[in-house]
């Protein structure tokens, strides 16, 4: 995948551009999420996962997951809070669905659609943050609890992310960037 | 009409052809696959698995300390009545179903006995004048803390 793209120097151009796009596109997704009224701060939609769906079809898994750090550390420092506990929460939730996400990428269109595979990343996603603020804030047992709402939440946005991502896909097949 | 656009019109799409034949059946066989399925109840079986983990992390015993020295240690699934000899006479303490209450005491004001039943970890009933305190222990995990305060 990577050798592939260094075979000429237009392909790596293209590359580079898609990133600084799709880049943009899920932080400005991120962000505007920041500002829909939820009843609970961490009770997102997660709508920027459809552009890094779509970021892992057409340039590779290692380029979805630096769109999604980027997504995470340039959103933060938006924010002002880089390194503050919610950052921290956010990057680890991103990581962990990376994972999971790239383990299911390869399984696609076999056994599995993109609904599967964003519904097996927000639920990393979840577990990954909730863990980690019960590892920071010391109240493990208090946190257990939110599992089972965030479980029936994760379903219902994976879901839809990865049936917006299909959608998209089909529009635009654009595999040979 | 709606299937007959579904047979035909699926090639050439406008892109929001979508919009147009929406349906609950449509979207499933479109988008899912059995994989999906599996993924959803894995995802559930894990979710849903620290309500129980939670559940077991109740108690093992009650601890019954007299005058600052644990005297008896109780796993909390026995059923009994013990008569315990305090210093202004006898305490009668009863476990039954996993909770633990003091049915009489020698005590002048009766506050172990209006205290009622305790049956969850880290719950205390305490005599003052007898110098004797029920204490409901649980495992290690749920005795990490003294007291969370809300």
């Amino acid at each position: 995948m990577q050798s592939s793209n260094k075979k000429n120097g237009d392909n790596h151009l293209r590359r580079i551009s898609y990133l600084a796009l799709l880049t943009a596109l899920a932080l400005v997704i991120w962000v505007a999420e920041e500002f829909i009224p939820k009843p609970l701060p961490w009770l997102k939609p997660g709508f920027s996962y459809i552009v890094i769906l779509i970021t892992m079809d057409m340039l590779g898994v290692v380029d979805a997951f630096i769109v999604a750090v980027l997504r995470v550390i340039i959103g933060s420092l938006l924010f002002g809070r880089l390194f503050a506990p919610s950052f921290l929460l956010s990057l680890s939730g991103t990581i962990s669905a990376l994972v999971v996400m790239s383990l299911l990428f390869p399984l696609r269109e076999k056994i599995l659609s993109f609904v599967g595979i964003s519904i097996g990343g927000a639920f990393a996603h979840i577990a990954a943050q909730i863990i980690v603020a019960g590892a920071l804030f010391y109240r493990a047992d208090a946190v257990l609890w939110l599992f089972p709402p965030m479980t029936i939440w994760t379903i219902v946005a994976g879901a839809v992310v990865g049936s917006v991502a299909t959608v998209v896909l089909k529009k635009y097949p654009n595999r040979d960037y | 009409m709606a299937s007959k656009k579904l047979q035909t019109g699926i090639e050439k799409t406008d892109g929001f052809d979508f919009l147009r034949y929406f349906t609950v059946r449509n979207y499933l066989i479109k988008y899912f696959r059995l994989g999906d399925i599996i993924i959803v109840l894995l995802v559930i079986a894990i979710g849903f698995s620290p309500m129980y983990l939670h559940k077991n992390g109740s108690i093992k015993s009650f601890s019954i300390i007299l005058d600052s020295a644990e005297i008896a240690s109780i796993p909390a699934d026995t059923d009994t009545t013990i008569i315990v000899p305090a210093p202004l006479g006898a305490v009668k303490i009863e476990i039954s179903g996993g909770r633990a209450r003091v049915v009489e005491s020698s005590c002048p004001r009766k506050i172990c006995v209006h205290s009622g039943a305790i049956g969850k970890a880290g719950q205390a009933i305490a005599c003052v004048p007898n110098k004797l305190i029920i204490i409901a222990v649980g495992d290690e995990r749920s005795g990490k803390y003294d007291a969370i305060l809300k």
